[in-house]
């Protein structure tokens, strides 16, 4: 069997196989028959409370949350062809924590995620407007000014942490290092974020031939048949809506969009038709992992998941990243 | 017939002009050469013939349609071009990356078929990398990117080719016969090349016909033959050169 195919499949084991872990632990750990059991219809009111109005609603939004950052993270890293991108490098993440502290600090807890995701418009208006302004529309130049847009907002952040009371300067910090509490049973009605998701990794899959020689160089891509207008501008308005709404329900969560389409590029293909499907399982089944450990380690407390992800993406990343130059030198 | 035709031809680097009212006819199985000392334009010409930079003035014609006309996607059915740099920061491996030239005759959807794989599997062979069809292009020598961006072209396999300085990093022994194999190939199955060169033995070894760049949007085109004379070649490069006329083709030293 071709490898990447391999991964893939194994791939899909391991999203199910967190999804079980996230809902069996917690403060009442459940067995694997229970938490099988009642998502038949069949469990204890208590399990079902438990599953469908805390951890499921949780292990759902973690999931898409960390598929939709590994699929906007690699989407970026070719759009700007530099492989230290992610999705929160052209500012989005700054506009929606501005919008979302903003909110904290007025005190309507309810218009989060609204006034987030407004923020995160805004600076895609911004970004956009800003390097598209003459016509010329290179990578660099959408690099530097996401960038120094970027700068902006962490200004704004700071300046607002600075001036704020103590009482929402936890719930500030905690949205910054990305904060998965917030998710409810509504999510789990809401159409929103697999539609997103499954939207955006149709389209880059529509797309993943073209970025395999987008890769390549934009001259290269050019010569081989690529209109290079229509594919930066979708590019850029594909992984911009993703991180809008992957920001928008759990705060800026580092590291997922970063690591994970490297770790997928050392461990299958740099082929996008595999890597963006990996890259969806992959980053879920990351982001859950972490946020169960985020919200068991150290229980009735609860650690920001960005704290975790950092912890476990930086040494699984350093590992592979040794473990591909080890092969190359002995190839 | 033609596949590569230009018409009052002006393109300009900045301030600097590299042709000024060109006018060539590029038929099917010949070979052209583009000579020219550095900074005059090689690479800008061969550029603006295949739509890749923006011209001043006339036309540029691909099989009679001007190449204004037409898609990226319809040119590159038709027109390939061996760029003199290639940018790496995603490296695939060998075998993927020579797989990308069939993207232009690939549908949306489509995966690359079996009859794809062949053509990428012979041009591999053409240039002797079989052995390395795993190996990433970033954990390649000089040499061997060059023979991958080769068998990339061979694989696009277009009718007419550009090629900017085929040769370089390649060894002596694949420097001839990568290019008698291209233009062998051009030649008997109507075929045309046009690529830009700093040796002199091999333009005069390969080139049926040449375009001067003399500087200043002086251009002088003609027979390869009757153009490379020590009086043309002396104005080209600034300094004067001998030519030795052998049994085969002229060959050319730097007094």
């Amino acid at each position: 069997m071709q490898k990447p195919l391999t991964v893939l499949i194994l791939l899909i084991f391991i999203s199910i196989i967190s999804f079980v872990i996230a809902l069996s632990v917690g403060s009442l750990p459940l067995s694997f028959m229970d938490v099988l059991q009642t998502l038949q219809g069949k469990g204890s009111p208590i399990t079902h409370s438990i599953i469908y109005d805390l951890r499921l609603p949780r292990a759902y939004v973690a999931f898409i949350t960390g598929g939709l950052l590994a699929l906007a993270g690699m989407l970026m890293q070719v759009l700007l062809r530099n492989p230290l991108a992610d999705p929160y490098i052209l500012g989005i993440s700054g506009g929606a924590s501005v919008g979302a502290m903003l909110a904290i600090s007025m005190g309507f807890s309810g218009l989060i995620s609204g006034s987030a995701f407004i923020g995160s418009l805004i600076s895609i208006i911004l970004v956009f407007g800003l390097s598209h302004g003459q016509g010329n529309w290179n990578p660099s130049r959408l690099l530097l000014t996401g960038v120094v847009i970027a700068a902006g907002w962490g200004a704004i952040i700071n300046f607002i942490l600075t001036m704020s009371p103590e009482r929402p300067l936890k719930g500030m910090l905690f949205w910054l290092m990305g904060d998965l509490s917030h998710a409810q049973i509504e999510h789990l009605n809401s159409p929103i974020l697999p539609l997103v998701l499954i939207t955006g990794l149709l389209l880059s899959l529509a797309m993943a031939r073209s970025l395999n020689i987008l890769a390549q160089g934009e001259m290269q891509a050019r010569i081989l048949g690529i209109a290079l207008s229509p594919i930066r501008l979708s590019l850029f308005l594909l992984a911009s809506a993703l991180t809008a709404v992957a920001v928008t329900h759990a705060g800026s969560i580092g590291f997922i969009g970063l690591i994970v389409p490297h770790m997928m590029r050392l461990l299958m293909s740099s082929d996008h038709r595999w890597l963006a499907p990996a890259s969806v399982l992959a980053g879920g089944s990351l982001l859950l992992l972490s946020d169960t450990i985020a919200r068991t380690l150290i229980a009735p407390q609860q650690l920001p998941v960005g704290v975790i992800t950092a912890f476990m993406g930086v040494p699984v990343f350093l590992y592979l990243l040794n473990r591909g130059y080890r092969q190359q030198a002995i190839l | 017939m033609s596949l590569l035709q230009t018409s009052q031809l002006d393109v300009h680097i900045a301030s600097t002009q590299v042709c000024n009212n060109l006018n060539i006819n590029c038929k099917p199985g010949e070979i052209w050469g583009i000579l020219g000392r550095n900074g005059k334009g090689k690479t800008t010409l061969l550029h603006s013939f295949a739509g890749l930079y923006p011209i001043h003035g006339g036309k540029i014609f691909l099989q009679q349609k001007e190449i204004q006309d037409l898609s990226r996607r319809q040119i590159a059915q038709q027109l390939g071009v061996l760029l003199q740099h290639h940018e790496d920061s995603f490296p695939a491996n060998v075998i993927e990356t020579v797989l990308t030239g069939r993207h232009p005759h690939i549908n949306h959807w489509q995966w690359e078929s079996k009859h794809d794989f062949k053509l990428a599997h012979d041009a591999l062979e053409t240039v002797q990398l079989s052995h390395l069809k795993h190996r990433l292009i970033n954990q390649l020598s000089g040499g061997e990117r060059q023979r991958v961006a080769i068998a990339t072209l061979i694989t696009q396999n277009p009718r007419l080719m550009l090629m900017d300085e085929p040769n370089s990093h390649l060894d002596l022994k694949y420097q001839i016969q990568l290019l008698q194999t291209l233009c062998q190939e051009a030649r008997t199955q109507q075929k045309t090349i046009i690529m830009t060169l700093h040796d002199l033995n091999l333009a005069a070894r390969f080139c049926d016909k040449l375009i001067l760049l003399m500087g200043e949007g002086e251009t002088i085109t003609g027979n390869t033959n009757t153009l490379l004379n020590e009086e043309n070649l002396h104005r080209l490069y600034d300094y004067p050169v001998s030519r030795f006329d052998t049994d085969n083709y002229p060959m050319f030293v730097a007094k």
